[in-house]
């Protein structure tokens, strides 16, 4: 903990000594000043909308891909024809660049929709391959356990192969709650729908506003990480939860 | 009316792995409600013989008549949930009509009752054998298998186990995977040998 926190420290350090020898608050703003502007942004009128905007539908798109992506990973786990079914699908939305997702996801729904749709599509594939990954991981004695003990699938699901995907489920909400912000963001700052963090960030760019931009920037990831530590630790308390049943 | 039991009757039974043949021509009967004692050396089949008659392993040819519906077994290794408690094991398994007071009579016997809520990673080896012997015994079945079912008991808790196997084994299809000459006479059971295909 001491190291880690020398090691920002150190960081800080760096950011401030670059930014003093630049001299340039268009191109680089000190940390002290984007501090300094974190104690009175969050005071001006509407921030809160704005963070609450962008939070709902962010969040909302990852709730929906996890749902999506465990009922699909586990149905494809189980039944191979849908998964090479779902193969194709997954493939194109993995490999198309998000931009291109955000472009044409303007076509078809209106901004104020668009970070729930691009956080759920960037999310989808890594819950459903990760889920996939670990039903296909299921220790086959297991298996034949259940099979001679004809065990009910809903059994089946809580005691085997939840315990099975658990690993691969939480490393999956990890990556994916950190990319649903990464990627909403993006679509917010292409769609600019009004009051959201997007729009804040796009304004900023617009008016050369460095100490904005970096300081929307900070406060996109504390709310990130401090949502993806309450996640994680309710996900972690359900499973084990489930253990104690 | 409760469903007819018949004899298990294993008709010219071959098995390979790879180039390896396991079972050949292999022939026995089980008659229902029997106590039969599998015996033989490492690697002649005694395993791959209990897996068909549960159904894991399906059979190169030959057949197997009267295999029961319902079944349980204790394999080889554990095959627990090791995150879950020894109770959720058993509740994984048996029906809602087993009681509470069911299953903490049958942990006691075998010695678990103090365990029955601890995760089954937090137990010995012993421990684990016992949790899988008591899964197998509440579940509702006619041929019960047990492949090793002593491995890792000391003498006394073994006699204790055999014990409480017989009684709750009455009437029911029981085949018995053993090394231990002496688990044939402790169950009265009947003696299957089995060789090593050369």
């Amino acid at each position: 903990m001491l190291q880690k926190t020398a090691a920002v420290l150190i960081a800080l350090g760096v950011w401030q000594a670059a930014a003093m020898l630049l001299d340039q608050k268009i191109l680089l703003v000190s940390p002290v000043a984007v501090l300094i502007r974190l104690t009175n942004i969050w005071i001006e009128e509407g921030f809160f909308a704005s963070v609450w905007f962008s939070f709902c539908r962010i969040v909302a798109g990852f709730f929906l891909a996890l749902a999506a992506g465990l009922l699909l990973g586990i149905v494809a786990g189980k039944f191979r024809k849908v998964e090479i079914f779902l193969w194709p699908f997954i493939l194109t939305i993995k490999s198309v660049p998000v931009a291109s997702f955000i472009v044409l996801a303007l076509i078809w729904l209106s901004s104020a929709k668009l970070s729930v749709f691009i956080s759920f599509l960037m999310v989808l594939p890594i819950i459903y391959t990760n889920v996939l990954n670990g039903i296909k991981n299921t220790d086959v004695r297991m298996t034949q356990m259940a099979d001679v003990f004809q065990v009910k699938w809903n059994r089946r699901l809580l005691y085997i192969w939840l315990p099975q995907i658990k690993p691969f489920l939480l490393s999956a909400c990890s990556i994916g709650l950190g990319l649903s912000w990464k990627a909403g963001i993006a679509a917010e700052i292409i769609g600019i729908p009004d009051g959201s963090i997007g729009e804040a960030l796009y304004n900023a760019k617009v008016y050369f506003n460095t100490v904005d931009l970096f300081s929307w920037t900070v406060i996109i990831v504390v709310i990130s990480i401090l949502f993806e530590k309450l996640f994680m630790m309710l996900l972690k308390q359900m499973f084990a939860g489930w253990e104690r049943l | 009316m409760g469903a007819i039991v018949m004899d298990i009757v294993v008709k010219n039974v071959c098995k390979s792995f790879g180039d390896k043949k396991v079972l050949e021509n292999f022939n026995a009967c089980f008659s229902a409600g029997s106590r039969t004692c599998i015996m033989g050396p490492s690697g002649c089949g005694k395993t791959t013989l209990a897996h068909i008659l549960l159904g894991i392993v399906k059979p190169d040819s030959g057949s197997v008549e009267g295999i029961l519906r319902k079944m349980s077994a204790v394999f080889q290794e554990d095959r627990l949930s090791e995150d879950f408690s020894v109770l959720s094991n058993v509740r994984m398994v048996t029906e809602k009509s087993v009681s509470k007071a069911e299953i903490e009579a049958c942990f006691s016997a075998l010695g678990l009752e103090k365990s029955i809520h601890l995760p089954v990673r937090e137990l010995s080896g012993g421990m684990k054998r016992r949790v899988a012997i008591a899964r197998a015994l509440l579940t509702d079945s006619d041929l019960i298998v047990m492949d090793e079912p002593f491995k890792g008991l000391d003498d006394t808790t073994k006699q204790q186990v055999i014990s409480y196997i017989r009684q709750k084994t009455a009437g029911k299809t029981l085949l018995l995977i053993s090394h231990d000459e002496e688990d044939a006479p402790a169950f009265e059971a009947n003696i299957l040998r089995m060789e090593s295909i050369s």
